[in-house]
Protein backbone atom coordinates (compact mmCIF):
# COMPACT_ATOMS: atom_id res chain seq x y z
CA UNK A 1 0.00 0.00 0.00
CA UNK A 2 2.81 2.36 1.01
CA UNK A 3 4.65 1.63 -2.19
CA UNK A 4 1.51 2.36 -4.22
CA UNK A 5 1.14 5.72 -2.51
CA UNK A 6 4.84 6.43 -3.03
CA UNK A 7 4.48 5.52 -6.70
CA UNK A 8 1.48 7.88 -6.99
CA UNK A 9 3.33 10.76 -5.32
CA UNK A 10 6.37 10.04 -7.46
CA UNK A 11 4.23 10.15 -10.64
CA UNK A 12 2.64 13.43 -9.66
CA UNK A 13 6.03 14.95 -8.86
CA UNK A 14 7.79 13.56 -11.91
CA UNK A 15 5.36 14.33 -14.70
CA UNK A 16 4.72 17.96 -15.63
CA UNK A 17 1.32 17.09 -17.15
CA UNK A 18 0.24 15.61 -13.80
CA UNK A 19 1.30 18.74 -11.93
CA UNK A 20 -0.59 20.92 -14.39
CA UNK A 21 -3.65 18.67 -14.05
CA UNK A 22 -3.49 18.97 -10.25
CA UNK A 23 -3.23 22.76 -10.40
CA UNK A 24 -6.04 22.95 -12.94
CA UNK A 25 -8.21 20.72 -10.74
CA UNK A 26 -7.66 23.00 -7.73
CA UNK A 27 -8.32 26.22 -9.67
CA UNK A 28 -11.38 24.93 -11.51
CA UNK A 29 -12.67 23.28 -8.34
CA UNK A 30 -12.57 26.60 -6.48
CA UNK A 31 -13.85 28.71 -9.37
CA UNK A 32 -16.79 26.51 -10.35
CA UNK A 33 -17.92 25.90 -6.79
CA UNK A 34 -17.81 29.60 -5.84
CA UNK A 35 -19.71 30.84 -8.89
CA UNK A 36 -21.97 27.79 -8.51
CA UNK A 37 -23.30 29.16 -5.22
CA UNK A 38 -24.78 32.19 -7.01
CA UNK A 39 -26.09 29.93 -9.78
CA UNK A 40 -27.87 27.69 -7.27
CA UNK A 41 -29.38 30.42 -5.07
CA UNK A 42 -30.51 32.44 -8.10
CA UNK A 43 -32.01 29.37 -9.79
CA UNK A 44 -29.78 29.74 -12.85
CA UNK A 45 -28.96 26.03 -13.31
CA UNK A 46 -30.63 25.75 -16.69
CA UNK A 47 -29.03 28.91 -18.03
CA UNK A 48 -25.63 27.54 -17.04
CA UNK A 49 -26.29 24.30 -18.87
CA UNK A 50 -27.35 26.39 -21.87
CA UNK A 51 -24.12 28.40 -21.73
CA UNK A 52 -22.07 25.18 -21.69
CA UNK A 53 -23.80 23.94 -24.84
CA UNK A 54 -23.52 27.32 -26.56
CA UNK A 55 -19.79 27.28 -25.89
CA UNK A 56 -19.54 23.91 -27.65
CA UNK A 57 -20.87 25.51 -30.84
CA UNK A 58 -17.99 28.00 -30.52
CA UNK A 59 -15.49 25.16 -30.00
CA UNK A 60 -16.63 23.31 -33.11
CA UNK A 61 -16.58 26.50 -35.20
CA UNK A 62 -13.07 27.16 -33.92
CA UNK A 63 -11.93 23.73 -35.15
CA UNK A 64 -13.72 24.25 -38.47
CA UNK A 65 -12.11 27.65 -39.12
CA UNK A 66 -8.76 26.89 -37.49
CA UNK A 67 -9.31 29.61 -34.87
CA UNK A 68 -8.64 29.22 -31.12
CA UNK A 69 -11.69 27.20 -29.94
CA UNK A 70 -11.65 28.79 -26.47
CA UNK A 71 -11.98 32.24 -28.01
CA UNK A 72 -15.04 31.30 -30.04
CA UNK A 73 -16.46 29.33 -27.09
CA UNK A 74 -16.30 32.54 -25.04
CA UNK A 75 -17.89 34.53 -27.86
CA UNK A 76 -20.79 32.09 -28.24
CA UNK A 77 -21.30 31.96 -24.47
CA UNK A 78 -21.45 35.74 -24.25
CA UNK A 79 -23.86 35.89 -27.19
CA UNK A 80 -26.11 33.45 -25.38
CA UNK A 81 -25.82 35.42 -22.14
CA UNK A 82 -26.81 38.68 -23.80
CA UNK A 83 -29.64 37.13 -25.80
CA UNK A 84 -31.11 35.41 -22.75
CA UNK A 85 -30.52 38.46 -20.52
CA UNK A 86 -32.09 40.81 -23.07
CA UNK A 87 -35.12 38.63 -23.75
CA UNK A 88 -35.75 37.93 -20.07
CA UNK A 89 -35.06 41.43 -18.79
CA UNK A 90 -37.44 43.00 -21.30
CA UNK A 91 -40.07 40.48 -20.20
CA UNK A 92 -40.41 39.24 -23.77
CA UNK A 93 -39.73 35.62 -22.89
CA UNK A 94 -39.50 33.53 -19.76
CA UNK A 95 -35.96 32.50 -18.83
CA UNK A 96 -36.47 28.78 -19.45
CA UNK A 97 -37.98 29.41 -22.88
CA UNK A 98 -35.20 31.72 -24.08
CA UNK A 99 -32.53 29.33 -22.74
CA UNK A 100 -34.32 26.34 -24.28
CA UNK A 101 -34.40 27.98 -27.72
CA UNK A 102 -30.73 28.98 -27.66
CA UNK A 103 -29.68 25.66 -26.09
CA UNK A 104 -31.16 23.66 -28.98
CA UNK A 105 -30.03 26.16 -31.62
CA UNK A 106 -26.38 26.14 -30.51
CA UNK A 107 -26.32 22.35 -30.31
CA UNK A 108 -27.71 22.25 -33.84
CA UNK A 109 -24.95 24.65 -34.93
CA UNK A 110 -22.31 22.43 -33.26
CA UNK A 111 -23.59 19.36 -35.11
CA UNK A 112 -23.64 21.33 -38.38
CA UNK A 113 -20.04 22.53 -37.85
CA UNK A 114 -18.90 18.96 -37.09
CA UNK A 115 -20.68 17.81 -40.24
CA UNK A 116 -18.85 20.43 -42.30
CA UNK A 117 -15.42 19.30 -41.10
CA UNK A 118 -13.41 17.64 -43.87
CA UNK A 119 -11.66 15.25 -41.50
CA UNK A 120 -12.14 13.70 -38.07
CA UNK A 121 -11.12 16.13 -35.29
CA UNK A 122 -10.34 14.24 -32.08
CA UNK A 123 -9.84 17.55 -30.27
CA UNK A 124 -13.56 18.35 -30.55
CA UNK A 125 -14.41 15.28 -28.49
CA UNK A 126 -11.80 16.34 -25.94
CA UNK A 127 -13.91 19.45 -25.32
CA UNK A 128 -17.09 17.40 -25.23
CA UNK A 129 -15.93 15.01 -22.51
CA UNK A 130 -12.93 16.91 -21.11
CA UNK A 131 -9.38 15.75 -20.51
CA UNK A 132 -7.70 17.41 -17.58
CA UNK A 133 -4.44 15.53 -18.22
CA UNK A 134 -4.06 17.31 -21.55
CA UNK A 135 -4.07 20.81 -20.00
CA UNK A 136 -1.10 22.74 -21.39
CA UNK A 137 0.94 25.53 -19.77
CA UNK A 138 -0.98 28.08 -21.85
CA UNK A 139 -4.30 26.55 -20.76
CA UNK A 140 -3.18 26.70 -17.14
CA UNK A 141 -2.22 30.37 -17.45
CA UNK A 142 -5.65 31.11 -18.94
CA UNK A 143 -7.42 29.14 -16.19
CA UNK A 144 -5.40 30.98 -13.52
CA UNK A 145 -6.01 34.40 -15.08
CA UNK A 146 -9.76 33.90 -15.50
CA UNK A 147 -10.04 32.39 -12.01
CA UNK A 148 -8.34 35.40 -10.41
CA UNK A 149 -10.53 37.81 -12.41
CA UNK A 150 -13.84 36.05 -11.65
CA UNK A 151 -13.06 35.56 -7.95
CA UNK A 152 -11.90 39.19 -7.63
CA UNK A 153 -15.14 40.48 -9.18
CA UNK A 154 -17.16 38.20 -6.89
CA UNK A 155 -15.23 39.57 -3.92
CA UNK A 156 -15.71 43.20 -4.96
CA UNK A 157 -19.41 42.85 -5.77
CA UNK A 158 -20.22 40.28 -3.11
CA UNK A 159 -22.93 42.21 -1.28
CA UNK A 160 -24.57 43.33 -4.52
CA UNK A 161 -24.56 39.79 -5.96
CA UNK A 162 -26.01 38.57 -2.69
CA UNK A 163 -28.83 41.12 -2.91
CA UNK A 164 -29.77 40.49 -6.56
CA UNK A 165 -29.70 36.71 -6.12
CA UNK A 166 -31.94 37.06 -3.06
CA UNK A 167 -34.42 39.69 -4.21
CA UNK A 168 -33.74 41.36 -7.55
CA UNK A 169 -36.80 43.60 -7.45
CA UNK A 170 -35.94 44.95 -4.01
CA UNK A 171 -32.33 45.49 -5.04
CA UNK A 172 -33.59 47.58 -7.94
CA UNK A 173 -36.08 49.46 -5.77
CA UNK A 174 -33.29 50.34 -3.33
CA UNK A 175 -31.27 51.93 -6.12
CA UNK A 176 -28.64 49.29 -7.02
CA UNK A 177 -27.65 49.05 -10.73
CA UNK A 178 -29.47 45.76 -11.16
CA UNK A 179 -29.18 45.47 -14.94
CA UNK A 180 -25.39 45.83 -14.79
CA UNK A 181 -25.15 43.33 -11.92
CA UNK A 182 -27.47 40.83 -13.66
CA UNK A 183 -25.37 40.82 -16.84
CA UNK A 184 -22.15 40.78 -14.84
CA UNK A 185 -23.27 37.61 -13.06
CA UNK A 186 -24.14 35.98 -16.39
CA UNK A 187 -20.77 36.98 -17.85
CA UNK A 188 -18.95 35.51 -14.83
CA UNK A 189 -20.87 32.24 -15.29
CA UNK A 190 -19.98 32.21 -19.00
CA UNK A 191 -16.27 32.79 -18.29
CA UNK A 192 -16.28 30.04 -15.67
CA UNK A 193 -17.90 27.56 -18.04
CA UNK A 194 -15.53 28.32 -20.91
CA UNK A 195 -12.35 28.14 -18.86
CA UNK A 196 -13.41 24.76 -17.44
CA UNK A 197 -14.27 23.20 -20.80
CA UNK A 198 -10.94 21.60 -21.60
CA UNK A 199 -10.62 20.04 -18.17
CA UNK A 200 -14.08 18.54 -17.65
CA UNK A 201 -15.89 19.01 -20.95
CA UNK A 202 -19.16 20.55 -22.07
CA UNK A 203 -21.33 17.79 -20.69
CA UNK A 204 -19.82 17.66 -17.22
CA UNK A 205 -18.83 21.26 -16.56
CA UNK A 206 -22.17 22.22 -15.22
CA UNK A 207 -22.18 19.40 -12.71
CA UNK A 208 -18.94 20.86 -11.36
CA UNK A 209 -20.68 24.22 -10.97
CA UNK A 210 -23.99 23.10 -9.50
CA UNK A 211 -23.20 19.98 -7.45
CA UNK A 212 -20.74 21.36 -4.84
CA UNK A 213 -22.98 24.40 -4.25
CA UNK A 214 -26.09 22.21 -3.98
CA UNK A 215 -24.25 19.97 -1.49
CA UNK A 216 -23.11 22.98 0.56
CA UNK A 217 -26.67 24.36 0.56
CA UNK A 218 -27.77 21.25 2.47
CA UNK A 219 -25.37 21.98 5.31
CA UNK A 220 -25.46 25.72 6.05
CA UNK A 221 -27.90 28.60 6.45
CA UNK A 222 -25.81 31.58 5.30
CA UNK A 223 -24.25 32.57 2.01
CA UNK A 224 -20.61 33.06 3.09
CA UNK A 225 -20.32 29.66 4.82
CA UNK A 226 -22.08 28.16 1.79
CA UNK A 227 -19.35 29.55 -0.47
CA UNK A 228 -16.58 28.22 1.78
CA UNK A 229 -18.13 24.76 2.11
CA UNK A 230 -18.85 24.64 -1.63
CA UNK A 231 -15.25 25.59 -2.43
CA UNK A 232 -13.97 22.90 -0.06
CA UNK A 233 -16.23 20.25 -1.61
CA UNK A 234 -15.43 21.35 -5.18
CA UNK A 235 -11.68 21.47 -4.65
CA UNK A 236 -11.52 18.27 -2.60
CA UNK A 237 -13.78 16.43 -5.04
CA UNK A 238 -11.72 17.56 -8.04
CA UNK A 239 -8.41 16.54 -6.47
CA UNK A 240 -9.58 13.18 -5.13
CA UNK A 241 -11.47 12.49 -8.38
CA UNK A 242 -8.34 13.21 -10.42
CA UNK A 243 -6.19 10.93 -8.29
CA UNK A 244 -8.77 8.12 -8.38
CA UNK A 245 -9.11 8.43 -12.15
CA UNK A 246 -5.33 8.10 -12.46
CA UNK A 247 -5.21 5.06 -10.19
CA UNK A 248 -8.13 3.33 -11.87
CA UNK A 249 -7.22 4.57 -15.36
CA UNK A 250 -10.70 5.94 -16.07
CA UNK A 251 -11.82 9.35 -17.49
CA UNK A 252 -11.03 12.10 -14.98
CA UNK A 253 -14.02 14.43 -15.62
CA UNK A 254 -16.52 11.63 -15.15
CA UNK A 255 -14.76 10.43 -11.99
CA UNK A 256 -14.76 13.94 -10.48
CA UNK A 257 -18.44 14.51 -11.22
CA UNK A 258 -19.44 11.05 -9.95
CA UNK A 259 -17.54 11.66 -6.73
CA UNK A 260 -19.15 15.08 -6.26
CA UNK A 261 -22.58 13.60 -6.85
CA UNK A 262 -21.87 10.99 -4.18
CA UNK A 263 -20.85 13.80 -1.79
CA UNK A 264 -24.07 15.64 -2.66
CA UNK A 265 -26.20 12.64 -1.69
CA UNK A 266 -24.29 12.20 1.57
CA UNK A 267 -24.89 15.91 2.36
CA UNK A 268 -28.56 15.57 1.43
CA UNK A 269 -28.94 12.58 3.76
CA UNK A 270 -27.00 14.30 6.55
CA UNK A 271 -28.57 17.73 6.08
CA UNK A 272 -29.69 19.48 9.26
CA UNK A 273 -32.35 21.15 7.08
CA UNK A 274 -33.90 17.79 6.26
CA UNK A 275 -33.75 16.71 9.89
CA UNK A 276 -35.53 19.93 10.84
CA UNK A 277 -38.18 19.28 8.19
CA UNK A 278 -38.80 15.84 9.64
CA UNK A 279 -39.06 17.31 13.17
CA UNK A 280 -41.50 19.97 11.92
CA UNK A 281 -43.71 17.25 10.48
CA UNK B 1 -72.62 49.26 17.52
CA UNK B 2 -75.33 51.40 16.14
CA UNK B 3 -77.12 51.45 12.84
CA UNK B 4 -76.20 49.68 9.69
CA UNK B 5 -75.24 50.65 6.19
CA UNK B 6 -74.13 54.12 7.30
CA UNK B 7 -71.30 55.82 5.50
CA UNK B 8 -69.75 56.92 8.77
CA UNK B 9 -69.26 60.47 7.48
CA UNK B 10 -70.29 62.01 10.75
CA UNK B 11 -68.02 59.80 12.82
CA UNK B 12 -65.27 61.70 14.64
CA UNK B 13 -61.85 60.09 14.54
CA UNK B 14 -59.84 60.28 17.73
CA UNK B 15 -56.96 62.76 17.43
CA UNK B 16 -53.78 60.72 17.47
CA UNK B 17 -51.18 63.39 16.79
CA UNK B 18 -50.87 67.01 15.77
CA UNK B 19 -52.05 67.84 12.23
CA UNK B 20 -49.36 67.37 9.59
CA UNK B 21 -47.55 70.32 8.06
CA UNK B 22 -49.22 70.88 4.71
CA UNK B 23 -47.46 74.05 3.67
CA UNK B 24 -43.90 72.75 3.25
CA UNK B 25 -42.32 71.85 -0.09
CA UNK B 26 -41.63 68.30 1.02
CA UNK B 27 -44.42 66.35 -0.56
CA UNK B 28 -44.98 63.50 -2.99
CA UNK B 29 -46.59 64.89 -6.12
CA UNK B 30 -48.27 63.04 -9.00
CA UNK B 31 -48.88 65.41 -11.91
CA UNK B 32 -51.25 64.02 -14.53
CA UNK B 33 -49.65 60.58 -14.18
CA UNK B 34 -50.77 57.51 -16.11
CA UNK B 35 -49.40 54.15 -14.95
CA UNK B 36 -49.52 50.64 -16.35
CA UNK B 37 -48.64 49.13 -19.71
CA UNK B 38 -48.73 50.72 -23.14
CA UNK B 39 -51.58 48.51 -24.28
CA UNK B 40 -53.40 48.71 -20.98
CA UNK B 41 -53.03 51.70 -18.64
CA UNK B 42 -53.99 50.69 -15.10
CA UNK B 43 -54.32 54.13 -13.51
CA UNK B 44 -55.05 57.28 -15.52
CA UNK B 45 -54.53 61.00 -14.97
CA UNK B 46 -53.51 60.81 -11.34
CA UNK B 47 -53.32 64.20 -9.64
CA UNK B 48 -52.18 63.72 -6.10
CA UNK B 49 -50.27 65.43 -3.31
CA UNK B 50 -49.13 63.59 -0.21
CA UNK B 51 -47.53 65.65 2.53
CA UNK B 52 -44.53 64.78 4.60
CA UNK B 53 -45.53 62.92 7.73
CA UNK B 54 -48.89 61.77 6.44
CA UNK B 55 -50.10 58.20 6.74
CA UNK B 56 -52.16 57.13 3.74
CA UNK B 57 -54.15 53.92 3.50
CA UNK B 58 -54.58 52.65 -0.07
CA UNK B 59 -57.66 50.55 -0.79
CA UNK B 60 -59.36 49.26 -3.90
CA UNK B 61 -60.57 46.09 -5.63
CA UNK B 62 -58.04 43.43 -6.67
CA UNK B 63 -56.05 44.41 -9.74
CA UNK B 64 -56.99 48.09 -9.52
CA UNK B 65 -53.35 49.24 -9.42
CA UNK B 66 -52.51 49.58 -5.72
CA UNK B 67 -49.15 47.81 -6.01
CA UNK B 68 -48.49 49.56 -9.33
CA UNK B 69 -48.79 52.92 -7.59
CA UNK B 70 -46.27 51.90 -4.91
CA UNK B 71 -43.87 50.48 -7.50
CA UNK B 72 -43.96 53.73 -9.44
CA UNK B 73 -42.58 55.49 -6.36
CA UNK B 74 -39.45 53.29 -6.27
CA UNK B 75 -38.81 53.32 -10.00
CA UNK B 76 -39.91 49.74 -10.68
CA UNK B 77 -42.58 51.08 -13.03
CA UNK B 78 -42.13 54.24 -15.06
CA UNK B 79 -45.13 56.47 -15.75
CA UNK B 80 -46.53 56.22 -19.27
CA UNK B 81 -47.33 59.92 -18.97
CA UNK B 82 -46.95 62.70 -16.42
CA UNK B 83 -44.40 63.32 -13.70
CA UNK B 84 -43.82 62.05 -10.18
CA UNK B 85 -41.65 64.02 -7.75
CA UNK B 86 -40.73 63.03 -4.24
CA UNK B 87 -39.80 65.86 -1.91
CA UNK B 88 -38.88 67.94 -4.96
CA UNK B 89 -36.71 65.25 -6.60
CA UNK B 90 -37.36 62.80 -9.45
CA UNK B 91 -38.08 59.24 -8.35
CA UNK B 92 -34.67 57.84 -9.30
CA UNK B 93 -32.86 60.42 -7.17
CA UNK B 94 -35.24 60.15 -4.24
CA UNK B 95 -35.59 56.40 -3.92
CA UNK B 96 -32.79 56.07 -1.41
CA UNK B 97 -35.09 58.01 0.94
CA UNK B 98 -37.76 55.34 0.56
CA UNK B 99 -38.19 52.07 2.42
CA UNK B 100 -40.24 49.63 0.34
CA UNK B 101 -41.90 46.62 1.92
CA UNK B 102 -43.16 44.31 -0.85
CA UNK B 103 -45.79 41.61 -0.43
CA UNK B 104 -44.51 38.83 1.81
CA UNK B 105 -45.00 36.19 -0.90
CA UNK B 106 -42.07 37.71 -2.78
CA UNK B 107 -39.70 36.69 0.01
CA UNK B 108 -37.62 33.64 -0.95
CA UNK B 109 -37.37 31.85 2.38
CA UNK B 110 -35.20 29.10 0.93
CA UNK B 111 -32.34 31.61 0.50
CA UNK B 112 -29.41 30.99 2.86
CA UNK B 113 -29.69 34.12 5.00
CA UNK B 114 -30.34 35.03 8.61
CA UNK B 115 -32.46 37.92 9.81
CA UNK B 116 -29.31 40.06 10.13
CA UNK B 117 -28.12 39.17 6.61
CA UNK B 118 -31.45 40.17 5.16
CA UNK B 119 -31.92 43.40 7.09
CA UNK B 120 -28.43 44.72 6.31
CA UNK B 121 -29.26 44.42 2.58
CA UNK B 122 -31.46 47.47 3.09
CA UNK B 123 -28.26 49.49 3.56
CA UNK B 124 -26.36 48.20 0.53
CA UNK B 125 -27.45 50.96 -1.85
CA UNK B 126 -26.36 53.57 0.71
CA UNK B 127 -23.00 51.90 1.23
CA UNK B 128 -22.24 51.98 -2.50
CA UNK B 129 -20.64 49.60 -5.00
CA UNK B 130 -17.39 47.81 -4.12
CA UNK B 131 -17.57 48.95 -0.46
CA UNK B 132 -18.03 46.73 2.56
CA UNK B 133 -20.51 47.46 5.37
CA UNK B 134 -18.90 49.38 8.22
CA UNK B 135 -19.53 49.18 11.95
CA UNK B 136 -22.10 52.00 11.68
CA UNK B 137 -24.05 49.95 9.12
CA UNK B 138 -24.04 46.96 11.45
CA UNK B 139 -25.21 49.11 14.37
CA UNK B 140 -28.03 50.56 12.28
CA UNK B 141 -29.04 47.06 11.19
CA UNK B 142 -29.12 45.82 14.77
CA UNK B 143 -31.23 48.85 15.73
CA UNK B 144 -33.72 48.20 12.90
CA UNK B 145 -34.03 44.57 14.04
CA UNK B 146 -34.62 45.78 17.61
CA UNK B 147 -37.23 48.29 16.37
CA UNK B 148 -39.37 45.45 15.04
CA UNK B 149 -38.80 43.31 18.13
CA UNK B 150 -36.70 40.57 16.57
CA UNK B 151 -33.44 40.95 18.52
CA UNK B 152 -33.65 37.37 19.79
CA UNK B 153 -34.07 36.09 16.23
CA UNK B 154 -31.21 38.18 14.80
CA UNK B 155 -29.15 35.12 13.81
CA UNK B 156 -32.09 32.87 12.97
CA UNK B 157 -32.35 31.69 9.34
CA UNK B 158 -35.30 33.37 7.64
CA UNK B 159 -36.71 29.94 6.77
CA UNK B 160 -37.31 29.31 10.48
CA UNK B 161 -39.44 32.43 11.08
CA UNK B 162 -43.22 32.58 11.38
CA UNK B 163 -45.31 34.56 8.87
CA UNK B 164 -45.61 37.55 11.18
CA UNK B 165 -41.88 37.52 11.93
CA UNK B 166 -41.06 37.43 8.21
CA UNK B 167 -43.26 40.44 7.68
CA UNK B 168 -41.42 42.28 10.45
CA UNK B 169 -38.07 41.37 8.90
CA UNK B 170 -39.23 42.97 5.65
CA UNK B 171 -40.15 46.11 7.60
CA UNK B 172 -36.79 46.06 9.41
CA UNK B 173 -34.98 45.86 6.06
CA UNK B 174 -36.85 48.93 4.89
CA UNK B 175 -36.12 50.75 8.16
CA UNK B 176 -32.40 49.95 8.07
CA UNK B 177 -32.03 52.40 5.16
CA UNK B 178 -33.22 55.26 7.42
CA UNK B 179 -36.09 56.15 5.09
CA UNK B 180 -38.25 59.26 5.20
CA UNK B 181 -41.03 57.41 3.41
CA UNK B 182 -42.27 53.89 4.04
CA UNK B 183 -44.26 52.06 1.37
CA UNK B 184 -45.97 48.87 2.49
CA UNK B 185 -47.79 46.44 0.19
CA UNK B 186 -50.33 44.47 2.20
CA UNK B 187 -48.18 44.07 5.31
CA UNK B 188 -50.98 42.40 7.27
CA UNK B 189 -52.05 39.88 4.62
CA UNK B 190 -51.92 36.18 5.49
CA UNK B 191 -50.70 36.59 9.06
CA UNK B 192 -52.66 35.74 12.20
CA UNK B 193 -54.73 38.33 14.07
CA UNK B 194 -52.15 38.85 16.81
CA UNK B 195 -49.37 39.40 14.27
CA UNK B 196 -51.62 41.82 12.36
CA UNK B 197 -52.17 43.93 15.46
CA UNK B 198 -48.47 43.87 16.34
CA UNK B 199 -47.54 45.03 12.83
CA UNK B 200 -50.07 47.88 12.88
CA UNK B 201 -48.93 48.95 16.37
CA UNK B 202 -45.34 48.96 15.13
CA UNK B 203 -46.22 51.05 12.08
CA UNK B 204 -48.23 53.44 14.18
CA UNK B 205 -45.36 54.02 16.60
CA UNK B 206 -42.88 54.46 13.71
CA UNK B 207 -45.20 56.98 12.11
CA UNK B 208 -45.74 58.98 15.25
CA UNK B 209 -42.25 58.87 16.71
CA UNK B 210 -40.23 59.40 13.52
CA UNK B 211 -42.70 61.42 11.47
CA UNK B 212 -42.37 58.84 8.68
CA UNK B 213 -44.57 59.35 5.65
CA UNK B 214 -46.41 56.06 5.20
CA UNK B 215 -48.32 54.68 2.22
CA UNK B 216 -49.97 51.41 3.10
CA UNK B 217 -51.87 49.10 0.76
CA UNK B 218 -54.41 46.98 2.59
CA UNK B 219 -57.70 45.15 2.35
CA UNK B 220 -58.36 45.43 6.08
CA UNK B 221 -59.63 48.94 6.68
CA UNK B 222 -60.62 48.23 10.28
CA UNK B 223 -57.04 47.43 11.13
CA UNK B 224 -55.42 50.50 9.64
CA UNK B 225 -58.18 53.00 10.29
CA UNK B 226 -56.74 54.24 13.60
CA UNK B 227 -53.36 55.13 12.08
CA UNK B 228 -54.14 56.73 8.73
CA UNK B 229 -54.72 60.43 8.06
CA UNK B 230 -56.29 59.95 4.64
CA UNK B 231 -57.47 57.11 2.48
CA UNK B 232 -56.67 56.70 -1.19
CA UNK B 233 -59.38 54.77 -3.00
CA UNK B 234 -58.82 53.34 -6.49
CA UNK B 235 -61.36 51.99 -8.93
CA UNK B 236 -61.83 51.90 -12.71
CA UNK B 237 -58.40 53.39 -13.32
CA UNK B 238 -59.10 56.45 -11.17
CA UNK B 239 -57.70 57.56 -7.84
CA UNK B 240 -59.69 59.37 -5.15
CA UNK B 241 -58.31 60.66 -1.86
CA UNK B 242 -60.06 61.93 1.20
CA UNK B 243 -60.60 61.49 4.90
CA UNK B 244 -61.52 58.02 6.16
CA UNK B 245 -65.05 59.27 6.72
CA UNK B 246 -65.34 60.35 3.09
CA UNK B 247 -63.77 57.26 1.59
CA UNK B 248 -65.10 54.45 3.76
CA UNK B 249 -68.59 54.43 2.35
CA UNK B 250 -70.67 51.33 1.84
CA UNK B 251 -70.74 51.79 -1.93
CA UNK B 252 -66.95 51.93 -2.26
CA UNK B 253 -66.33 49.11 0.17
CA UNK B 254 -68.84 46.82 -1.49
CA UNK B 255 -66.90 47.22 -4.73
CA UNK B 256 -63.65 46.34 -2.98
CA UNK B 257 -64.91 43.25 -1.22
CA UNK B 258 -67.52 42.27 -3.81
CA UNK B 259 -69.82 41.61 -0.88
CA UNK B 260 -72.51 43.22 1.24
CA UNK B 261 -70.88 45.65 3.66
CA UNK B 262 -72.09 47.40 6.77
CA UNK B 263 -70.28 50.54 7.81
CA UNK B 264 -71.01 51.35 11.41
CA UNK B 265 -69.42 52.87 14.45
CA UNK B 266 -68.01 51.17 17.51
CA UNK B 267 -66.13 52.76 20.40
CA UNK B 268 -65.92 56.06 18.55
CA UNK B 269 -64.45 54.71 15.33
CA UNK B 270 -65.64 53.49 11.98
CA UNK B 271 -66.12 49.75 11.80
CA UNK B 272 -66.60 47.81 8.58
CA UNK B 273 -68.42 44.49 8.63
CA UNK B 274 -68.20 42.36 5.49
CA UNK B 275 -71.23 40.16 4.88
CA UNK B 276 -72.33 37.78 2.13
CA UNK B 277 -70.30 37.70 -1.06
CA UNK B 278 -72.03 38.95 -4.21
CA UNK B 279 -72.61 36.34 -6.86
CA UNK B 280 -72.78 36.88 -10.58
Amino acid sequence: MDSAVQQLISDFLSFAFMQRALMAAVLIGILCSVIGVFVVVKGFSFIGAGIAHASFAGVTLGFLLGVNPMLLALLFSLLMVFFVGWATHRGELKLDISVGIFFAFTMALAILFIGLMKQYQAGVYGYLFGDILSVTRADLRLIAGISVFVLAVVGLLYKELQFITFDQEMAEASGLPVTFLYYMLLVLIAMTVVVSLKAVGVILVFALIVTPAAAAYQLVHRLTPMILVSAAIGTGGSLVGLILSYIWDVPSGATIVSLLTLVFFVCLWWSPKRRRCRCDE
Amino acid sequence: MKGSGRSGRETERPTLRPPREKEGTERIVFENVTLGYVEKPVLRDIELEIFRGEAIGIIGPNGCGKSTLLKSLVGLINPLRGRITIFGQPVMSARKRIGYVPQRETLDISYPATVFDMVIMGRYARIGLFRRPKEADRRRTIQAIADVGLTEQMHTPIAHLSGGQRQRVLIARALSADPDILLLDEPTAAVDVRAQREIVALLRSLHEERNLTILLVTHDVNLIYPMVDRILYMADGRVFIGSPGEMLTREKLERIYNANVIVTEAEGRICVIVGDVHHG
